[in-house]
Protein backbone atom coordinates (compact mmCIF):
# COMPACT_ATOMS: atom_id res chain seq x y z
CA UNK A 1 0.00 0.00 0.00
CA UNK A 2 1.15 3.54 -0.69
CA UNK A 3 1.01 6.28 1.91
CA UNK A 4 -2.39 7.54 0.84
CA UNK A 5 -3.93 4.06 1.01
CA UNK A 6 -2.34 3.51 4.40
CA UNK A 7 -3.92 6.74 5.61
CA UNK A 8 -7.31 5.57 4.41
CA UNK A 9 -6.81 2.23 6.11
CA UNK A 10 -5.85 3.86 9.41
CA UNK A 11 -9.02 5.96 9.26
CA UNK A 12 -11.03 2.83 8.49
CA UNK A 13 -9.54 1.03 11.50
CA UNK A 14 -10.22 4.02 13.75
CA UNK A 15 -13.81 4.10 12.61
CA UNK A 16 -14.07 0.36 13.23
CA UNK A 17 -12.88 0.98 16.78
CA UNK A 18 -15.51 3.67 17.32
CA UNK A 19 -18.25 1.44 15.92
CA UNK A 20 -17.16 -1.46 18.11
CA UNK A 21 -16.89 0.58 21.29
CA UNK A 22 -20.19 2.31 20.57
CA UNK A 23 -21.91 -1.00 19.88
CA UNK A 24 -20.75 -2.76 23.05
CA UNK A 25 -20.75 0.50 25.05
CA UNK A 26 -17.32 -0.29 26.47
CA UNK A 27 -13.64 -0.01 25.58
CA UNK A 28 -10.57 2.17 25.22
CA UNK A 29 -10.66 4.33 22.07
CA UNK A 30 -7.98 6.89 23.02
CA UNK A 31 -5.10 4.44 23.52
CA UNK A 32 -6.14 2.60 20.35
CA UNK A 33 -6.01 5.73 18.25
CA UNK A 34 -2.42 6.60 19.18
CA UNK A 35 -1.17 3.30 17.70
CA UNK A 36 -3.36 3.31 14.59
CA UNK A 37 -0.56 4.22 12.18
CA UNK A 38 1.90 1.78 13.76
CA UNK A 39 -0.51 -1.14 13.49
CA UNK A 40 -1.64 -0.10 10.02
CA UNK A 41 1.99 0.05 8.86
CA UNK A 42 2.71 -3.38 10.34
CA UNK A 43 -0.27 -5.10 8.72
CA UNK A 44 -0.75 -3.11 5.52
CA UNK A 45 2.61 -1.42 4.95
CA UNK A 46 4.49 -4.54 3.95
CA UNK A 47 6.31 -4.96 7.25
CA UNK A 48 4.85 -8.14 8.72
CA UNK A 49 5.25 -11.44 6.95
CA UNK A 50 1.95 -13.17 7.73
CA UNK A 51 -0.66 -15.38 6.11
CA UNK A 52 -4.19 -14.43 7.13
CA UNK A 53 -5.55 -17.72 5.78
CA UNK A 54 -2.99 -19.61 7.90
CA UNK A 55 -2.78 -17.70 11.19
CA UNK A 56 -0.47 -20.25 12.86
CA UNK A 57 1.96 -20.46 9.93
CA UNK A 58 5.27 -21.39 11.51
CA UNK A 59 7.41 -18.92 9.62
CA UNK A 60 5.22 -15.90 10.34
CA UNK A 61 6.37 -12.72 12.01
CA UNK A 62 4.85 -12.25 15.45
CA UNK A 63 3.06 -9.24 16.84
CA UNK A 64 2.32 -8.64 20.50
CA UNK A 65 0.19 -5.73 21.61
CA UNK A 66 1.62 -5.34 25.07
CA UNK A 67 -0.63 -2.36 25.80
CA UNK A 68 -3.49 -4.77 25.33
CA UNK A 69 -6.28 -2.33 26.09
CA UNK A 70 -5.74 -0.88 22.59
CA UNK A 71 -6.87 -4.22 21.12
CA UNK A 72 -10.01 -3.06 19.27
CA UNK A 73 -7.71 -1.45 16.73
CA UNK A 74 -5.66 -4.63 16.40
CA UNK A 75 -8.84 -6.67 16.01
CA UNK A 76 -9.93 -4.31 13.25
CA UNK A 77 -6.55 -4.70 11.53
CA UNK A 78 -6.80 -8.49 11.77
CA UNK A 79 -10.32 -8.52 10.37
CA UNK A 80 -9.45 -6.11 7.55
CA UNK A 81 -6.38 -8.26 6.77
CA UNK A 82 -8.65 -11.27 6.38
CA UNK A 83 -7.99 -13.23 9.58
CA UNK A 84 -11.72 -13.29 10.37
CA UNK A 85 -14.89 -11.64 9.05
CA UNK A 86 -15.32 -7.94 9.78
CA UNK A 87 -18.85 -8.58 11.10
CA UNK A 88 -17.21 -10.44 13.96
CA UNK A 89 -15.75 -7.15 15.20
CA UNK A 90 -19.10 -6.44 16.79
CA UNK A 91 -18.68 -9.39 19.11
CA UNK A 92 -16.01 -7.43 21.02
CA UNK A 93 -16.33 -7.89 24.78
CA UNK A 94 -19.53 -9.90 24.38
CA UNK A 95 -20.32 -13.37 25.66
CA UNK A 96 -19.10 -16.31 23.52
CA UNK A 97 -16.84 -14.00 21.51
CA UNK A 98 -13.41 -14.68 20.08
CA UNK A 99 -12.63 -11.01 20.71
CA UNK A 100 -12.01 -10.76 24.42
CA UNK A 101 -11.88 -7.44 26.25
CA UNK A 102 -8.11 -7.83 26.30
CA UNK A 103 -6.06 -9.93 23.84
CA UNK A 104 -6.17 -13.69 24.29
CA UNK A 105 -4.06 -15.74 21.92
CA UNK A 106 -6.16 -18.82 22.60
CA UNK A 107 -9.19 -17.42 20.80
CA UNK A 108 -8.44 -14.73 18.24
CA UNK A 109 -7.02 -15.81 14.87
CA UNK A 110 -3.86 -13.84 14.17
CA UNK A 111 -3.30 -12.79 17.77
CA UNK A 112 0.04 -14.10 19.01
CA UNK A 113 0.06 -12.83 22.57
CA UNK A 114 -2.15 -12.91 25.64
CA UNK A 115 -1.88 -9.44 27.10
CA UNK A 116 -3.84 -6.81 28.98
CA UNK A 117 -1.92 -7.19 32.19
CA UNK A 118 0.60 -4.46 31.47
CA UNK A 119 4.22 -5.32 30.89
CA UNK A 120 3.73 -8.98 30.18
CA UNK A 121 3.47 -8.61 26.43
CA UNK A 122 7.02 -7.38 26.12
CA UNK A 123 8.36 -10.22 28.27
CA UNK A 124 6.40 -12.71 26.16
CA UNK A 125 7.78 -11.10 23.00
CA UNK A 126 11.30 -11.57 24.38
CA UNK A 127 10.56 -15.29 24.73
CA UNK A 128 9.14 -15.45 21.21
CA UNK A 129 12.19 -13.72 19.76
CA UNK A 130 14.53 -16.05 21.63
CA UNK A 131 12.43 -19.07 20.66
CA UNK A 132 12.69 -18.12 16.98
CA UNK A 133 16.46 -17.63 17.27
CA UNK A 134 16.83 -21.04 18.90
CA UNK A 135 14.93 -22.58 15.99
CA UNK A 136 17.04 -20.59 13.52
CA UNK A 137 13.98 -18.94 12.05
CA UNK A 138 14.11 -15.67 10.17
CA UNK A 139 10.80 -14.50 11.61
CA UNK A 140 10.70 -11.21 13.47
CA UNK A 141 8.83 -10.14 16.55
CA UNK A 142 7.09 -6.78 16.80
CA UNK A 143 5.69 -5.45 20.02
CA UNK A 144 3.92 -2.25 21.04
CA UNK A 145 4.30 -0.97 24.57
CA UNK A 146 2.83 2.16 26.10
CA UNK A 147 4.70 4.89 27.91
CA UNK A 148 2.47 4.45 30.95
CA UNK A 149 3.11 0.74 30.70
CA UNK A 150 6.78 1.50 31.28
CA UNK A 151 5.89 2.05 34.94
CA UNK A 152 5.85 -1.73 35.23
CA UNK A 153 8.97 -3.38 36.61
CA UNK A 154 8.66 -6.30 34.22
CA UNK A 155 9.21 -3.91 31.29
CA UNK A 156 12.69 -3.18 32.58
CA UNK A 157 13.34 -6.82 33.42
CA UNK A 158 12.52 -7.56 29.80
CA UNK A 159 14.59 -4.68 28.48
CA UNK A 160 17.58 -6.03 30.39
CA UNK A 161 17.01 -9.61 29.26
CA UNK A 162 16.40 -8.75 25.59
CA UNK A 163 19.67 -6.84 25.38
CA UNK A 164 21.64 -9.55 27.12
CA UNK A 165 20.09 -12.18 24.85
CA UNK A 166 21.11 -10.12 21.79
CA UNK A 167 17.63 -10.27 20.31
CA UNK A 168 18.13 -8.43 17.04
CA UNK A 169 14.87 -9.94 15.73
CA UNK A 170 12.85 -7.97 18.29
CA UNK A 171 11.49 -4.53 17.41
CA UNK A 172 9.50 -2.63 20.01
CA UNK A 173 7.36 0.41 19.31
CA UNK A 174 7.01 2.64 22.34
CA UNK A 175 3.76 4.56 22.03
CA UNK A 176 4.90 7.77 23.68
CA UNK A 177 1.55 9.59 23.87
CA UNK A 178 2.47 11.18 27.21
CA UNK A 179 -0.68 9.93 28.94
CA UNK A 180 -1.53 7.00 31.12
CA UNK A 181 -4.81 5.89 32.62
CA UNK A 182 -4.88 8.32 35.51
CA UNK A 183 -3.29 11.39 33.99
CA UNK A 184 -0.13 12.58 32.30
CA UNK A 185 2.82 10.23 32.46
CA UNK A 186 4.84 13.09 33.86
CA UNK A 187 2.43 13.69 36.73
CA UNK A 188 1.53 10.12 37.59
CA UNK A 189 4.85 8.32 37.33
CA UNK A 190 7.45 10.83 36.16
CA UNK A 191 9.08 8.34 33.83
CA UNK A 192 10.86 10.06 30.92
CA UNK A 193 13.98 9.98 28.74
CA UNK A 194 13.10 6.66 27.20
CA UNK A 195 15.82 6.83 24.58
CA UNK A 196 18.51 7.27 27.19
CA UNK A 197 17.11 4.45 29.31
CA UNK A 198 16.93 1.95 26.46
CA UNK A 199 20.36 2.94 25.17
CA UNK A 200 21.88 2.46 28.59
CA UNK A 201 20.47 -1.06 28.60
CA UNK A 202 22.16 -1.68 25.24
CA UNK A 203 19.28 -1.27 22.81
CA UNK A 204 19.31 0.23 19.35
CA UNK A 205 17.04 3.27 19.62
CA UNK A 206 15.19 5.45 17.13
CA UNK A 207 12.82 8.35 17.68
CA UNK A 208 10.10 9.08 15.14
CA UNK A 209 6.70 10.62 14.58
CA UNK A 210 4.41 7.68 15.35
CA UNK A 211 1.73 8.96 13.00
CA UNK A 212 3.99 9.18 9.94
CA UNK A 213 3.90 6.06 7.79
CA UNK A 214 7.07 7.14 6.06
CA UNK A 215 8.93 7.38 9.34
CA UNK A 216 7.49 4.16 10.77
CA UNK A 217 8.38 2.13 7.69
CA UNK A 218 11.84 3.61 7.28
CA UNK A 219 12.57 3.13 10.99
CA UNK A 220 11.73 -0.57 10.71
CA UNK A 221 13.88 -0.87 7.60
CA UNK A 222 16.82 0.94 9.12
CA UNK A 223 16.66 -1.21 12.25
CA UNK A 224 16.94 -4.43 10.27
CA UNK A 225 20.69 -4.41 9.73
CA UNK A 226 21.27 -4.07 13.48
CA UNK A 227 23.24 -7.02 14.70
CA UNK A 228 22.91 -8.43 18.19
CA UNK A 229 20.71 -5.66 19.50
CA UNK A 230 16.98 -5.33 19.99
CA UNK A 231 15.49 -2.15 18.60
CA UNK A 232 13.07 0.27 20.21
CA UNK A 233 11.32 2.82 18.03
CA UNK A 234 10.15 5.58 20.31
CA UNK A 235 7.05 6.96 18.67
CA UNK A 236 5.90 10.43 19.44
CA UNK A 237 2.11 10.09 19.31
CA UNK A 238 -1.11 11.82 20.26
CA UNK A 239 -3.60 9.99 22.43
CA UNK A 240 -6.94 10.00 20.63
CA UNK A 241 -5.26 11.05 17.35
CA UNK A 242 -7.70 11.30 14.47
CA UNK A 243 -10.74 12.87 16.09
CA UNK A 244 -10.39 16.48 17.28
CA UNK A 245 -12.71 16.00 20.24
CA UNK A 246 -10.65 13.07 21.42
CA UNK A 247 -7.08 14.26 20.89
CA UNK A 248 -5.13 14.73 24.11
CA UNK A 249 -8.32 14.46 26.14
CA UNK A 250 -7.39 11.68 28.54
CA UNK A 251 -11.01 11.06 29.48
CA UNK A 252 -11.03 9.01 26.25
CA UNK A 253 -8.63 6.52 27.81
CA UNK A 254 -11.78 4.52 28.48
CA UNK A 255 -14.96 6.13 27.30
CA UNK A 256 -17.96 5.47 25.11
CA UNK A 257 -18.95 8.02 22.45
CA UNK A 258 -22.40 9.59 22.43
CA UNK A 259 -24.62 9.38 19.36
CA UNK A 260 -23.56 12.92 18.41
CA UNK A 261 -19.88 12.03 18.76
CA UNK A 262 -20.45 8.92 16.65
CA UNK A 263 -22.00 11.07 13.96
CA UNK A 264 -18.91 13.29 13.95
CA UNK A 265 -16.60 10.28 13.94
CA UNK A 266 -18.43 8.74 10.98
CA UNK A 267 -18.31 12.06 9.18
CA UNK A 268 -14.59 12.67 9.69
CA UNK A 269 -13.18 9.15 9.59
CA UNK A 270 -15.68 7.92 7.03
CA UNK A 271 -14.54 10.60 4.65
CA UNK A 272 -10.86 9.85 5.23
CA UNK A 273 -11.37 6.15 4.78
CA UNK A 274 -12.40 6.39 1.15
CA UNK B 1 17.13 -42.29 56.07
CA UNK B 2 19.93 -42.65 53.57
CA UNK B 3 20.50 -39.73 51.23
CA UNK B 4 20.67 -40.52 47.56
CA UNK B 5 20.80 -38.54 44.36
CA UNK B 6 19.61 -35.01 44.98
CA UNK B 7 16.13 -34.01 43.88
CA UNK B 8 17.59 -30.81 42.46
CA UNK B 9 20.26 -32.60 40.52
CA UNK B 10 17.44 -34.86 39.34
CA UNK B 11 15.94 -31.89 37.48
CA UNK B 12 19.21 -31.30 35.65
CA UNK B 13 19.46 -35.03 34.91
CA UNK B 14 15.90 -35.06 33.60
CA UNK B 15 16.65 -32.05 31.42
CA UNK B 16 19.68 -33.79 29.93
CA UNK B 17 17.68 -36.94 29.31
CA UNK B 18 14.91 -34.96 27.60
CA UNK B 19 17.19 -32.69 25.58
CA UNK B 20 19.01 -35.62 24.01
CA UNK B 21 15.78 -36.91 22.53
CA UNK B 22 13.90 -33.71 21.83
CA UNK B 23 15.51 -30.58 20.46
CA UNK B 24 12.53 -28.49 21.52
CA UNK B 25 13.49 -28.88 25.18
CA UNK B 26 15.01 -25.70 26.60
CA UNK B 27 16.01 -24.56 30.04
CA UNK B 28 14.90 -21.13 31.21
CA UNK B 29 16.87 -19.76 34.11
CA UNK B 30 16.38 -16.70 36.25
CA UNK B 31 19.93 -17.19 37.52
CA UNK B 32 18.81 -20.71 38.47
CA UNK B 33 21.65 -22.73 36.94
CA UNK B 34 23.26 -23.28 40.33
CA UNK B 35 19.91 -24.03 41.97
CA UNK B 36 19.63 -27.35 40.13
CA UNK B 37 23.32 -27.77 39.31
CA UNK B 38 22.52 -27.45 35.62
CA UNK B 39 26.03 -26.43 34.57
CA UNK B 40 26.30 -29.58 32.46
CA UNK B 41 23.13 -28.74 30.61
CA UNK B 42 24.20 -25.13 30.10
CA UNK B 43 27.55 -26.26 28.71
CA UNK B 44 26.14 -29.04 26.54
CA UNK B 45 23.23 -26.97 25.24
CA UNK B 46 24.24 -23.32 25.42
CA UNK B 47 21.79 -22.44 22.64
CA UNK B 48 18.92 -23.97 24.56
CA UNK B 49 19.78 -22.40 27.89
CA UNK B 50 17.99 -19.08 28.23
CA UNK B 51 19.22 -16.89 31.05
CA UNK B 52 17.06 -13.87 31.89
CA UNK B 53 18.85 -12.80 35.03
CA UNK B 54 17.13 -12.65 38.42
CA UNK B 55 13.72 -11.62 37.18
CA UNK B 56 11.18 -14.38 37.74
CA UNK B 57 8.27 -12.49 36.19
CA UNK B 58 10.04 -11.85 32.90
CA UNK B 59 11.45 -15.38 32.98
CA UNK B 60 7.96 -16.89 33.31
CA UNK B 61 6.70 -14.86 30.34
CA UNK B 62 9.87 -15.59 28.37
CA UNK B 63 9.14 -19.29 28.80
CA UNK B 64 5.57 -18.62 27.64
CA UNK B 65 6.79 -16.78 24.54
CA UNK B 66 9.22 -19.58 23.73
CA UNK B 67 6.49 -22.18 24.12
CA UNK B 68 4.30 -20.20 21.74
CA UNK B 69 6.93 -20.68 19.03
CA UNK B 70 6.79 -24.45 19.47
CA UNK B 71 9.56 -25.04 22.00
CA UNK B 72 9.18 -26.89 25.29
CA UNK B 73 10.77 -24.67 27.92
CA UNK B 74 11.42 -25.86 31.44
CA UNK B 75 11.63 -22.91 33.79
CA UNK B 76 13.30 -23.55 37.11
CA UNK B 77 13.17 -21.29 40.13
CA UNK B 78 12.21 -21.59 43.78
CA UNK B 79 8.65 -22.67 44.52
CA UNK B 80 7.98 -19.47 46.41
CA UNK B 81 9.02 -17.30 43.44
CA UNK B 82 7.27 -19.44 40.83
CA UNK B 83 4.00 -19.29 42.72
CA UNK B 84 4.19 -15.81 44.20
CA UNK B 85 6.68 -13.48 42.54
CA UNK B 86 5.64 -14.72 39.12
CA UNK B 87 2.14 -15.73 40.17
CA UNK B 88 0.26 -13.53 37.74
CA UNK B 89 2.53 -14.40 34.82
CA UNK B 90 1.98 -18.07 35.62
CA UNK B 91 -1.79 -17.57 35.66
CA UNK B 92 -2.54 -14.96 33.04
CA UNK B 93 0.08 -15.79 30.43
CA UNK B 94 1.16 -19.43 30.86
CA UNK B 95 -1.99 -21.11 32.17
CA UNK B 96 -4.62 -18.95 30.48
CA UNK B 97 -2.87 -19.40 27.13
CA UNK B 98 -2.48 -23.12 27.95
CA UNK B 99 1.15 -23.13 26.86
CA UNK B 100 3.58 -26.04 27.08
CA UNK B 101 5.68 -24.62 29.87
CA UNK B 102 7.02 -26.82 32.64
CA UNK B 103 7.77 -24.88 35.80
CA UNK B 104 9.93 -26.52 38.45
CA UNK B 105 9.69 -25.06 41.94
CA UNK B 106 12.61 -25.92 44.20
CA UNK B 107 12.48 -25.59 47.99
CA UNK B 108 8.87 -26.73 48.05
CA UNK B 109 7.92 -26.92 51.71
CA UNK B 110 9.58 -25.84 54.93
CA UNK B 111 11.76 -28.94 55.12
CA UNK B 112 13.28 -28.02 51.78
CA UNK B 113 13.71 -24.40 52.76
CA UNK B 114 15.44 -25.44 55.95
CA UNK B 115 17.87 -22.85 57.28
CA UNK B 116 17.04 -20.38 54.49
CA UNK B 117 13.93 -19.34 56.37
CA UNK B 118 10.45 -18.30 55.37
CA UNK B 119 11.42 -16.09 52.39
CA UNK B 120 12.78 -19.14 50.58
CA UNK B 121 10.21 -21.73 51.70
CA UNK B 122 7.41 -22.60 49.32
CA UNK B 123 4.75 -23.31 51.93
CA UNK B 124 1.75 -22.03 49.97
CA UNK B 125 2.70 -22.82 46.36
CA UNK B 126 0.27 -25.69 45.93
CA UNK B 127 -2.64 -23.74 47.44
CA UNK B 128 -2.09 -20.86 45.06
CA UNK B 129 -1.41 -22.88 41.93
CA UNK B 130 -4.25 -25.36 42.50
CA UNK B 131 -6.64 -22.56 41.65
CA UNK B 132 -5.26 -22.09 38.12
CA UNK B 133 -7.25 -23.76 35.33
CA UNK B 134 -5.29 -25.82 32.74
CA UNK B 135 -2.40 -26.45 35.15
CA UNK B 136 -1.15 -29.91 36.09
CA UNK B 137 0.58 -30.05 39.48
CA UNK B 138 2.99 -32.86 40.30
CA UNK B 139 4.53 -33.53 43.70
CA UNK B 140 7.10 -36.30 43.33
CA UNK B 141 8.41 -37.96 46.46
CA UNK B 142 12.10 -38.53 45.79
CA UNK B 143 14.91 -37.66 43.39
CA UNK B 144 14.23 -40.48 40.99
CA UNK B 145 10.55 -39.58 40.92
CA UNK B 146 11.42 -35.95 40.25
CA UNK B 147 13.40 -36.92 37.16
CA UNK B 148 10.58 -39.15 35.91
CA UNK B 149 7.95 -36.51 36.69
CA UNK B 150 9.89 -34.04 34.57
CA UNK B 151 10.05 -36.46 31.67
CA UNK B 152 6.33 -37.16 31.99
CA UNK B 153 5.55 -33.45 32.24
CA UNK B 154 7.44 -32.65 29.05
CA UNK B 155 5.31 -35.16 27.16
CA UNK B 156 2.09 -33.59 28.40
CA UNK B 157 0.19 -30.95 26.48
CA UNK B 158 -0.33 -27.81 28.58
CA UNK B 159 1.41 -26.21 31.55
CA UNK B 160 2.83 -28.28 34.40
CA UNK B 161 4.18 -27.36 37.81
CA UNK B 162 6.57 -29.76 39.53
CA UNK B 163 7.31 -29.24 43.18
CA UNK B 164 10.77 -30.28 44.22
CA UNK B 165 12.92 -29.91 47.28
CA UNK B 166 16.27 -29.08 48.77
CA UNK B 167 18.15 -31.97 47.27
CA UNK B 168 18.72 -33.76 50.55
CA UNK B 169 15.67 -36.00 50.50
CA UNK B 170 15.83 -39.74 51.06
CA UNK B 171 14.97 -42.18 48.30
CA UNK B 172 11.40 -43.32 48.88
CA UNK B 173 10.65 -45.46 45.86
CA UNK B 174 13.04 -47.70 43.95
CA UNK B 175 14.91 -46.55 40.86
CA UNK B 176 12.53 -48.75 38.88
CA UNK B 177 9.29 -47.27 40.22
CA UNK B 178 7.54 -45.40 37.43
CA UNK B 179 5.96 -41.97 37.81
CA UNK B 180 2.50 -41.81 36.39
CA UNK B 181 0.60 -38.54 36.08
CA UNK B 182 -2.90 -38.88 37.47
CA UNK B 183 -3.69 -41.79 39.77
CA UNK B 184 -3.14 -41.98 43.51
CA UNK B 185 -1.23 -45.04 44.63
CA UNK B 186 -1.40 -47.20 47.67
CA UNK B 187 2.05 -47.48 49.19
CA UNK B 188 1.46 -49.90 52.03
CA UNK B 189 -0.83 -51.03 54.80
CA UNK B 190 -3.97 -53.00 55.10
CA UNK B 191 -7.12 -52.48 57.06
CA UNK B 192 -9.81 -49.89 56.86
CA UNK B 193 -9.55 -47.91 60.08
CA UNK B 194 -7.58 -45.03 58.66
CA UNK B 195 -6.54 -43.73 55.27
CA UNK B 196 -3.29 -41.76 55.42
CA UNK B 197 -2.88 -39.46 52.42
CA UNK B 198 0.48 -37.85 51.75
CA UNK B 199 2.62 -36.38 49.01
CA UNK B 200 6.16 -35.25 48.41
CA UNK B 201 9.35 -35.88 50.30
CA UNK B 202 7.66 -36.50 53.65
CA UNK B 203 6.22 -39.83 52.51
CA UNK B 204 8.75 -41.70 54.73
CA UNK B 205 7.18 -39.98 57.75
CA UNK B 206 3.87 -41.61 56.84
CA UNK B 207 5.60 -44.98 56.57
CA UNK B 208 7.01 -44.55 60.07
CA UNK B 209 3.58 -43.58 61.33
CA UNK B 210 2.27 -46.74 59.68
CA UNK B 211 4.68 -48.88 61.66
CA UNK B 212 3.54 -47.25 64.90
CA UNK B 213 -0.11 -47.80 63.96
CA UNK B 214 0.54 -51.41 63.11
CA UNK B 215 2.04 -51.92 66.54
CA UNK B 216 -1.13 -50.48 68.03
CA UNK B 217 -3.32 -52.74 65.94
CA UNK B 218 -4.84 -49.92 63.90
CA UNK B 219 -5.68 -50.87 60.33
CA UNK B 220 -4.28 -48.34 57.88
CA UNK B 221 -3.51 -47.65 54.26
CA UNK B 222 -0.91 -45.17 53.06
CA UNK B 223 -1.91 -43.40 49.88
CA UNK B 224 0.46 -41.24 47.88
CA UNK B 225 -1.06 -38.41 45.85
CA UNK B 226 1.67 -37.52 43.32
CA UNK B 227 -0.69 -35.51 41.11
CA UNK B 228 -2.51 -32.86 43.08
CA UNK B 229 -4.13 -31.44 39.97
CA UNK B 230 -6.05 -32.76 38.16
CA UNK B 231 -6.91 -34.72 41.27
CA UNK B 232 -7.71 -38.41 41.03
CA UNK B 233 -11.11 -37.82 42.59
CA UNK B 234 -12.50 -41.28 41.92
CA UNK B 235 -9.38 -42.96 43.30
CA UNK B 236 -9.55 -40.87 46.46
CA UNK B 237 -13.29 -41.40 46.74
CA UNK B 238 -12.80 -45.16 46.59
CA UNK B 239 -10.30 -45.05 49.46
CA UNK B 240 -12.49 -42.70 51.53
CA UNK B 241 -15.57 -44.86 50.99
CA UNK B 242 -13.75 -47.85 52.39
CA UNK B 243 -12.16 -46.13 55.41
CA UNK B 244 -13.51 -45.08 58.81
CA UNK B 245 -11.48 -41.87 58.84
CA UNK B 246 -8.69 -40.07 57.02
CA UNK B 247 -5.59 -38.06 57.88
CA UNK B 248 -3.67 -36.00 55.35
CA UNK B 249 0.02 -35.16 55.72
CA UNK B 250 1.84 -32.46 53.78
CA UNK B 251 4.86 -30.19 54.03
CA UNK B 252 2.68 -27.25 53.06
CA UNK B 253 0.08 -25.08 54.72
CA UNK B 254 -3.12 -26.95 55.53
CA UNK B 255 -4.93 -24.02 53.91
CA UNK B 256 -5.52 -25.09 50.34
CA UNK B 257 -3.07 -27.94 49.94
CA UNK B 258 -3.42 -31.71 49.87
CA UNK B 259 -5.62 -31.72 52.97
CA UNK B 260 -8.02 -29.26 51.42
CA UNK B 261 -8.03 -31.20 48.15
CA UNK B 262 -8.89 -34.47 49.88
CA UNK B 263 -11.44 -32.74 52.11
CA UNK B 264 -13.09 -31.34 49.01
CA UNK B 265 -13.57 -34.86 47.67
CA UNK B 266 -14.61 -36.11 51.10
CA UNK B 267 -17.43 -33.63 51.67
CA UNK B 268 -18.87 -34.54 48.30
CA UNK B 269 -18.62 -38.29 48.82
CA UNK B 270 -17.76 -40.41 51.86
CA UNK B 271 -18.05 -37.67 54.45
CA UNK B 272 -15.84 -39.46 56.95
CA UNK B 273 -14.04 -37.71 59.83
CA UNK B 274 -10.73 -36.14 58.78
CA UNK B 275 -7.68 -34.48 60.29
CA UNK B 276 -4.89 -32.55 58.57
CA UNK B 277 -1.21 -32.67 59.45
CA UNK B 278 0.84 -29.87 57.91
CA UNK B 279 1.82 -26.29 58.53
CA UNK B 280 -1.05 -24.96 60.65
CA UNK B 281 -1.49 -21.52 59.10
CA UNK B 282 1.72 -20.15 60.58
CA UNK B 283 5.04 -18.98 59.16
CA UNK B 284 7.80 -21.45 60.04
CA UNK B 285 11.41 -20.40 60.64
CA UNK B 286 15.02 -21.38 59.99
CA UNK B 287 16.22 -24.75 61.19
CA UNK B 288 17.13 -28.19 59.98
CA UNK B 289 14.40 -30.14 58.22
CA UNK B 290 14.20 -32.51 61.16
CA UNK B 291 13.90 -29.71 63.70
CA UNK B 292 11.24 -28.02 61.61
CA UNK B 293 9.21 -31.19 61.17
CA UNK B 294 9.42 -31.81 64.92
CA UNK B 295 8.40 -28.30 65.88
CA UNK B 296 5.59 -27.99 63.33
CA UNK B 297 4.14 -31.45 63.81
CA UNK B 298 5.09 -33.37 60.70
CA UNK B 299 6.19 -36.40 62.70
CA UNK B 300 5.08 -40.02 62.94
CA UNK B 301 4.01 -39.40 66.53
CA UNK B 302 1.82 -36.45 65.64
CA UNK B 303 0.26 -38.38 62.79
CA UNK B 304 -0.55 -41.23 65.19
CA UNK B 305 -2.02 -38.73 67.65
CA UNK B 306 -4.28 -37.34 64.91
CA UNK B 307 -5.27 -40.84 63.87
CA UNK B 308 -6.26 -41.88 67.37
CA UNK B 309 -8.10 -38.59 67.81
CA UNK B 310 -10.08 -38.90 64.61
CA UNK B 311 -10.93 -42.56 65.27
CA UNK B 312 -12.49 -41.74 68.64
MG1 LIG C 1 0.38 6.39 27.12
Amino acid sequence: MNSSDLKKTAARLRLDVMEMVFDVQDGHPGPAFSVAEIITALYFGGIMNIRPHDPLWNERDRFVLSKGHACPLHYAALARSGFFPTEELFSLRKIDSRLQGHPFMGKTPGNDGTTGSLGNGLATAVGMAKGLVIQKKESKVFCIIGDGECNEGIIWESVMAAANLNLSNLTVFLDNNLWQSGGSVEAVSGICDFQEKFETFGWNTLCIDGHSFKEIISAVQSSRPMKDKPTVIICSTVKGKGLPFMENDNSWHKRVPTQEQMDIAREILGKEAV
Amino acid sequence: MSHTTSSRRAVADGLMELAEKDERICFVSSDSVAVIKAQDFAETYPDRTVETGICEQAAMDTAAGMASTGLKPVYVTYAVFASMRACEQFRSIVCYSNLNVVVVGANGGMGAGEREGVSHMGCEDVAILRSFPNLTILIPSDASQVRKALVAAAALDGPVYIRTGSGKEPLFHTEQTPFEIGPVRQISGRGNDIALFGCGFIMPVLEEAGSLLEAKGVGFRIIEVPTIKPLDRSGIERILNSSRAAVTVEDHTVVGGLGSAVADVNVQSANIPMRMVGIQDVFPESGTAEELYNKYGITPENIVRKVLDVLQ
